[in-house]
């Protein structure tokens, strides 16, 4: 069956001779190496579990009459009918609450994935040439990710979302000169407008999700024909990718991560209620649920806002909004330098080489701490994020919190660059010191007789 | 077959052994119509199950081996890399050819093009002319709840608060109204006003309202304290001061309140006495 199968692909394709290559093809075996696979098994799960959810939602503002058991409190209240679709989903579609539960764990875990796969492929320098295209494209799913997830989480039009936009919109207006025409445009008329759901709906379900399945397949395309990087080792170099195959060894290893990667997304949805939106109720613009977060991956952002500097300008008869620096500013800054990051480094660096080889984040002090000084920047951003819910668990008033977050954002980064910094060097002193005193010998009886210590070359 | 290969195929069947039960318990699960937790624990079960034989497929049943494929840099030769680009610029030369006037006019062709394909851009939303920040209250209309129930002074004591709207602009048809026109109408003791001047006659009895839509990102400023006579918005802690006008005491926010001056008949009707004191909501280039 499949031989005949084979040969018959081969008599009209002439496929033999990739399929040879392709299944013996090297899979370095480092668990580093793992993270962007569980991102893109991440995309199926939220393809499959979103098209089942898709058969079931209206993306639609008209008013419904509320009539459903399974809520009382929301019994014979007007809602919009995409309100009422999700609750439907929830509670009259057997099996629908597990997969809308599901499909958001995923979107958490999708952009979680996504993250650490950044750090992995940034902390240990793989962005280098030839393969920071791959860098770029990255990024740009990355962005993907987060467009998709927000505009995801606003689909529902409950309390929590609602906000969200209306946050959204509020930034939209901030952009000077054009932000007004950007948001009535976007929206489909001021805030909130019966048009907006609708929109958010084909960006969510057509748009971005094409989008991503062309930027994975080009993703993995090249990464395909650029092949792997790894780690330095006794075989591994340069001229060389050292791996399991394909088939059937590294197959079959992945097949039990996207098993396993489903697993958790199910027992997650299944067990760990999440955005439960007929608590938060219904959108109404004057009402407002506290406290009051975003998803994850949107958190920083947020955070931004909330410690944002009141600076608005104004300019004669316009105004530039405060909103427009931690809005919009702060963002597309911090987005451009990791796309130049590549480049950046290079300029700092002089290193403009080709290389197959992995570093470990001690090798480079400059790269390293950079890396942490961001990460430190968006983690501070993202607790800045939740400062009134540690308010209230730490007894502290939120305007102290958000002074120290004010203050934090901008001092942690380069403290936690110079640790960084610090800890590289030592690294680095300890691994050369290894190397002039190799702790490892072997001792080879000579044939006359006597004994000589060999040192073993560390790895 | 040796004994760790015997032990490998245990284990990978007591992985399927799972993940079989756990397929089943979905299957009943669902037909009874149990819950998603119960549901989900089955998926999960029959997945990790999966996963489990896989794992145990790959560490003790396939040949631990390793292969190395060789790695090129993918630059390719001299010439190659010279001929690509002298086709690529010698067709472009034959297109340009010496038609110098025939080049613009083809690129501004494409750039019509492409100011005519953003036209149908416009049909997504009215112009925002004047309406950004534009509220309904007019001088004398009531105050309103929700519910369109005329708001009365006599059953709101010191401390009370109340959303309020328009009168004639609540209810599902007015939904976008409702979201900018929303005020807090509170009362507190007209002695801790700090009103200034001109709107001193803006608070009659110590009712003071201010439109409920923050300055800062337009979320709802829906907490109020008493203790400290501030308004809160829930979504980044912008504080406002109840007793002087709605002024900024902390947070992004870099606007007051807009206050809406309110009147009281004499059988206790709340009225706007004028419109608001400024636009609504978050900053925009228009507003000024």
């Amino acid at each position: 069956m499949i031989r005949r199968l084979v040969l018959a692909l081969d008599e009209r394709l002439g496929a033999a001779p990739f399929l040879r290559h392709a299944l013996r093809k090297a899979f370095p075996d480092h668990w580093s190496f793992m993270l962007g696979e569980v991102a893109a098994y991440c995309f199926l799960f939220i393809v499959l579990s979103g098209t089942y959810l898709t058969f079931f939602f209206h993306p639609s503002a008209h008013h419904a009459i509320y009539q459903g058991h399974a809520v009382p409190s929301l019994d014979g209240r007007t809602v919009s009918d995409a309100y009422a679709s999700v609750l439907r989903i929830s509670f009259e579609a057997q099996a629908g609450l597990l997969i809308r539960q599901a499909h958001h764990w995923c979107a958490l875990l999708f952009a979680a994935a996504v993250i650490a796969h950044m750090a992995r492929i940034f902390f240990t320098g793989a962005f280098r040439k030839p393969r920071d295209l791959n860098w770029l494209i990255g990024l740009t799913l990355l962005l993907l990710v987060m467009g998709d997830g927000f505009t995801g989480y606003s689909l529902p039009d409950d309390q929590l979302s609602g906000a969200g936009l209306r946050i959204a919109q509020s930034i939209a207006l901030s952009i000077p000169v054009v932000g007004s025409w950007a948001a009535y445009l976007f929206f489909g008329g001021g805030f909130p407008s019966p048009e907006t759901t609708n929109r958010l709906y084909a960006i969510h379900i057509l748009f971005i999700p094409l989008a991503l399945g062309a930027l994975i397949a080009l993703h993995v395309g090249i990464l395909w024909h650029q092949k792997h990087t790894q780690f330095p080792g006794e075989r591994q170099r340069e001229n060389n990718v050292v791996g399991s195959p394909l088939w059937p060894t590294y197959a079959v290893k992945s097949l039990a991560l996207m098993a396993a990667t489903f697993g958790v997304l199910l027992l997650l949805g299944g067990l760990v209620e999440i955005n439960p939106v007929w608590e938060y109720g219904p959108y109404d613009p004057w009402t407002v649920a506290s406290p009051a977060q975003p998803d994850w991956y949107v958190g920083w952002l947020d955070g931004a806002l909330r410690i944002g500097p009141p600076w608005a300008i104004h300019l004669g008869r316009h105004t530039i909004s405060a909103l427009l620096w931690p809005g919009i500013v702060l963002p597309l800054c911090f987005f451009a330098t990791l796309y130049a990051w590549p480049w950046i480094e290079r300029r700092l660096t002089g290193d403009r080489a080709y290389h197959e080889l992995l570093q470990y984040p001690w090798q480079h002090r400059l790269r390293t701490s950079f890396g942490v000084a961001a990460i430190t920047f968006a983690a501070m951003l993202l607790f800045a994020g939740s400062d009134d819910v540690q308010a209230r668990l730490w007894r502290v008033s939120v305007q102290q919190l958000a002074w120290f977050y004010r203050i934090a954002v901008w001092v942690a980064p380069p403290v936690a660059a110079l640790v960084a910094w610090r800890i590289c060097t030592e690294l680095q002193a300890r691994h050369a010191y290894e190397e002039d005193h190799p702790s490892r010998v072997v001792l080879k009886r000579a044939p006359e007789g006597g004994f000589e210590e060999e040192p073993v070359p560390t790895p | 077959m040796n004994r760790a290969e015997k032990r490998g195929e245990l284990r990978a069947a007591v992985w399927l052994l799972l993940s079989i039960a756990g397929s089943v318990t979905f299957a009943i699960a669902y037909a009874r119509g149990a819950s998603a937790q119960i549901e989900g624990a089955g998926l999960a079960a029959a997945l990790f199950g999966v996963a489990g034989a896989l794992i145990a497929w790959s560490r003790e049943l396939l040949p631990h081996e390793q292969v190395a494929d060789p790695q090129h840099p993918l630059r390719s030769g001299e010439n190659e890399r010279a001929d690509a680009v002298s086709q690529l610029v010698a067709g472009a030369g034959e297109i340009t050819g010496r038609r110098t006037w025939l080049m613009r006019l083809g690129w501004s062709a494409l750039g019509f093009l492409g100011i005519a394909a953003l036209f149908p851009v416009r049909s997504l939303g009215p112009s925002p002319e004047n309406h950004v920040g534009r509220s309904g209250w007019k001088a004398g209309t009531r105050l309103v709840r929700e519910d369109g129930s005329v708001v009365r002074a006599e059953l709101l004591e010191v401390g009370s608060v109340v959303t309020a709207f328009p009168e004639g602009q609540v209810g599902p048809d007015h939904f976008t109204n409702m979201a900018n026109d929303a005020i807090m109408l509170v009362r507190v003791e007209e002695g801790r006003l700090r009103m200034p001047g001109e709107r001193r006659a803006w608070t009659p009895r110590g009712f003071v309202a201010y439109s409920k839509v923050c300055t800062h990102a337009g979320c709802p400023v829906a907490l109020y304290r008493e203790g400290p006579q501030q308004l809160m918005c829930p979504c980044h802690q912008s504080a406002f001061d109840v007793l002087d006008g709605g002024t900024v005491l902390f947070g992004p926010a870099a606007r007051a309140l807009p206050q809406l001056p309110i009147s009281v008949d004499g059988d206790g009707t709340l009225r706007a006495g004028g419109t608001l004191s400024d636009f609504v909501g978050p900053d925009a280039w228009e507003t000024g």
